[in-house]
């Protein structure tokens, strides 16, 4: 597999989120003989805290995507149901995530109209995610796939943590 | 559909499940047409192979009942 990857900038709105726009589509095999469906933009959201990419329930109904399963979900609401689809989604860097579990949801956040997919770790795993900040506020964040291994140029080795421990309350 | 799908799948859950623990099994008009190592095998064999129309099949990975948990979202979704 060819070695594809992006970075980006993002500046505080006021608050940091990890935004990209990517491209979703119906499943489509690269490596098959069956015709690229065509693809609509959307807003990937990039979550660490999403166990698996998410599609707000608009674009699962503008792409006329059918469920291959049910599932249950834990949300910040509290659990509901769920439906399981497949489906591509194209990032920044030519990169094709394809054939990939789906599961639709309300995505909060935003008010433009353009629908919003949660970028779950599912994909996240798939490669190598970096983020950094700089002393401008500037954060930035790049993908690559599929991964390079755990170093990255410029950075230094993994090391134990060092938290700093705070004391309690005064009495 | 799929919910016709799903309670012949509940029907034989433990079974599938005993045999075929985390591999992802392929339903179709009530009979199991296989078993796969991800969801990406499974749905490709599904269209690509037996031309199954989306909607009308179920796929989903073997678990135990009590071993079944709901997926985690901890931010942006409601």
């Amino acid at each position: 597999m060819e070695l594809s990857a992006f970075s980006k900038l993002i500046k505080p709105k006021p608050f940091y989120v990890l935004e990209s726009n990517i491209g979703i589509s119906l499943p489509w095999n690269p490596h098959g003989k069956g015709e690229r469906p065509p693809s609509i933009p959307a807003i990937g959201i990039w979550d660490t805290g999403a166990t698996h990419t998410v599609f707000d329930r608009s674009l699962i109904e503008k792409l006329g995507l059918k469920a291959v399963d049910r599932t249950s979900v834990n949300t910040s609401k509290g659990r509901q149901d769920a439906g399981i689809y497949v489906a591509n989604v194209y990032l920044s860097g030519n990169i094709i995530i394809d054939l990939i579990r789906i599961i639709d949801g309300v995505v909060l956040g935003g008010d433009d109209e353009t629908g919003k997919v949660l970028i779950g770790m599912d994909i996240i795993s798939k490669g190598d995610f970096f983020l950094s900040t700089n002393p401008q506020g500037q954060m930035k964040f790049s993908f690559r796939i599929p991964s390079q291994g755990h170093d990255f140029p410029n950075l230094p080795p993994v090391s134990p943590d060092s938290v700093v421990q705070f004391p309690g309350p005064r009495n | 559909m799929i919910e016709a799908l799903l309670d012949f799948y509940k029907e034989k859950q433990v079974e599938i499940a005993r045999d075929h623990q985390g591999e992802f099994v392929l339903i179709h008009s009530s009979k199991i047409i296989g078993f796969y190592p991800g969801v990406r095998e499974a749905y490709l064999d599904a269209v690509e192979e037996r031309n199954f129309e989306p909607g009308h099949f179920l796929i989903r990975q073997c678990v135990l009942p009590e071993d079944e948990v709901p997926l985690t979202f901890y931010s942006r979704l409601g």
